[in-house]
């Protein structure tokens, strides 16, 4: 009677599971994405709850927050508005950190989900800048059409309406098909991939193009309010 | 009359309305007032929109950043800096970048295009067409932005021409300052850390944006040793400070000064970012002409020889060396305005 497992047994199941791990690895990590997906959608919704709630409270969404110390996009770059923080909606962190909030964006550790509006910017120091509007890239037709198309789409405001800006936007503000849009950078985002589709200008990240989806697996996963009052997102699609 | 008066009334108080509401405020300001800070280390000067600055210019552009369109992350770089004048103590960095929209920039970036014809403008003063150099007094009328722990006249990171930075020449060839001779113990406490003073009457604050000299100090990292690269410097008490190196072609050319030698650089700051703004003080040489004494550049001297390329006090074949190595080299769009 046989003790053992022959070399050849051993080699077949050594096989056997190789393969199932094969096959299991890359259904376990696409769970895993599919399900960080989910929060970070879901984590876009609180956020999304709390524009609304500053809106009501202060008729006007927060500034966008481009400070060109905060860096790049994958650094702080666009993060949470610090008037999110300030007025109770988000959860401060502490004083010496960079991040505006503890809501971290789960595909860019260390860094808030980003945020960008139509209308007042933050470029230097906490204040909000009387020169400089803070504007979108939304194409034609949005939310029906999307193109990453320079010629298919436009800024709000756009060069002339910016020029005439003095820091009271209001008067343009609302013709912004869309009035704030929140992300996360998403899976395997780099800046070439986002150079090798739009170029070096910021039309991000409104166009549906450069969504995430589920196929790509690659993208900025998003939510906006459109001027129609609903939102929508790359979880819509 | 009263319906005059009314009206006169009415024009003047729009008049005023459109001025606060379209006009730029702008003032004449000291380096010393444009760089206070809080005692974070944070700029406070908001006076006004723009600032106009004079001073004598501490650099020549192309030895500090790559001006070269489509270099790097922020494409082409242009920065001066600017050391004020009679008791003006404190100096401030001129800055100008090509893809804004990389960090922010709301009104795009420059094209290559745009980039030259905006390096000829600033490179050349607008009614001379004078190519501003290191030891030329100018004055500087801009938009500011605060950067890592000190306020810089720059575009506000935006590439339309309304944010556009003028410079104009005072005076060709005054020459460099006197850099001020310190010691280490001056801009850094025993435990090596960075002395912050709010006021700036002390410490790395009342030396930034100046050109400065430390004597008596050793290159510790000499592997470092390449341009744009940052060495290191100790007095040997246990005191260092980063010597940040620019691009020159002396970094190239020579190797690194061994033994103890003295650092003439502007004392700049770059600190870490968004909450810390007193941490990241450092010297900036920009060139280095070989003499093995002095890190600094003494100007480009040739030993009073024609030919000497390599400064080496010989015409030989070195120097044709030189010559066909960098044959139609250049630094594109500082000095080619067609």
């Amino acid at each position: 009677m046989r003790k053992a497992f022959t070399l050849i047994e051993l080699l077949v199941v050594i096989s056997i599971i190789g393969l199932l791990l094969g096959i299991l690895v890359p259904c376990l990590s696409r769970a895993k994405e599919l399900a960080k997906v989910t929060v970070v959608n879901a984590e876009l919704r609180q956020i999304g709850l709390a524009l609304d709630m500053y809106f009501e409270n202060n008729k006007k969404y927060p500034p966008t927050e481009a400070d060109c110390i905060s860096g790049k996009l994958t650094d702080h770059l666009y993060q949470l508005p610090r008037a999110l923080v300030e007025s109770h909606y988000l959860t401060r962190m502490s004083e010496e950190e960079a991040m505006s909030t503890n809501l971290e964006d789960r595909f860019n550790h260390g860094h808030t989900y980003k945020y960008r509006c139509a209308g007042e910017i933050i470029v230097d120091r906490n204040r909000i800048s009387t020169s400089i509007a803070a504007s979108l890239w939304i194409p034609n037709h949005f939310p029906s059409r999307s193109s990453i198309d320079p010629e298919q789409g436009r800024w709000y405001p756009d060069i002339d309406e910016r020029k005439r800006y003095s820091g009271d936007y209001s008067s343009y503000f609302p013709r912004s098909p869309v009035s704030w849009v929140v992300f996360s950078l998403g899976p395997k985002f780099s800046e070439e991939w986002l150079e090798e589709k739009i170029g070096i200008e910021s039309r991000y990240p409104v166009p549906k193009e450069l969504w995430y989806t589920p196929k790509q697996r690659r993208g900025f996963i998003v939510r906006m309010r459109l001027k129609q009052e609903y939102q929508i997102g790359s979880f819509d699609e | 009359m009263r319906r005059i008066t009314l009206f006169a009334i009415i024009l003047i108080s729009g008049f005023i309305i459109s001025v606060n509401v379209f006009g730029e405020t702008i003032a004449q300001v000291t380096h010393w007032e444009l760089q206070a800070v809080n005692a974070n280390g944070e700029g406070i000067y908001e006076e006004t929109d723009k600032v106009i600055i004079t001073g004598i210019v501490l650099n020549n552009p192309e030895e500090m950043l790559v001006p070269t369109p489509a270099t790097g992350y922020m494409g082409g770089q242009w920065q001066i800096y600017v050391q004020g004048e009679d008791g003006d103590h404190a100096g401030t960095a001129v800055y100008l970048g090509q893809y804004y929209s990389k960090v922010g920039g709301q009104s795009g970036s420059y094209t290559d295009e745009q980039l030259l014809s905006e390096l000829c403008r600033i490179n050349h003063d607008p009614n001379t067409g004078y190519t501003f150099a290191a030891g030329d007094r100018i004055k500087v009328t801009g938009w500011y932005k605060f950067y890592k722990g000190k306020l810089n006249v720059n575009e506000i990171h935006e590439a339309d021409p309304d944010f556009d930075f003028e410079m104009e020449l005072l005076e060709p060839a005054v020459g460099l300052p006197r850099p001020e001779v310190i010691s280490l113990d001056m801009v850094k406490d025993s435990n090596d850390g960075f002395l912050f003073d709010q006021t700036r009457m002390t410490g790395c604050e009342y030396y930034q944006g100046q050109l400065v000299r430390v004597d008596d100090v050793n290159i510790i990292d000499a592997n470092n040793w390449a341009p744009d690269a940052t060495v290191t410097i100790s007095d040997g008490s246990g005191r260092t400070f980063p010597v940040k190196l620019g691009i020159g072609d002396g970094f190239t050319r020579y190797d690194c000064p061994t033994g103890q030698i003295d650092v003439i650089g502007i004392f700049d700051q770059e600190s870490s970012g968004t909450t810390i703004c007193k941490d990241g003080y450092r010297l900036w040489v920009t060139d280095y002409d070989g003499n093995g004494l002095v890190l600094t550049d003494r100007g480009h001297e040739r030993g009073n020889l024609p030919g000497d390329i390599n400064t080496d006090y010989k015409v030989d074949l070195t120097d044709f060396a030189e010559l066909a190595a960098n044959w139609l080299e250049q630094r594109a769009g500082l000095y080619d305005c067609e």
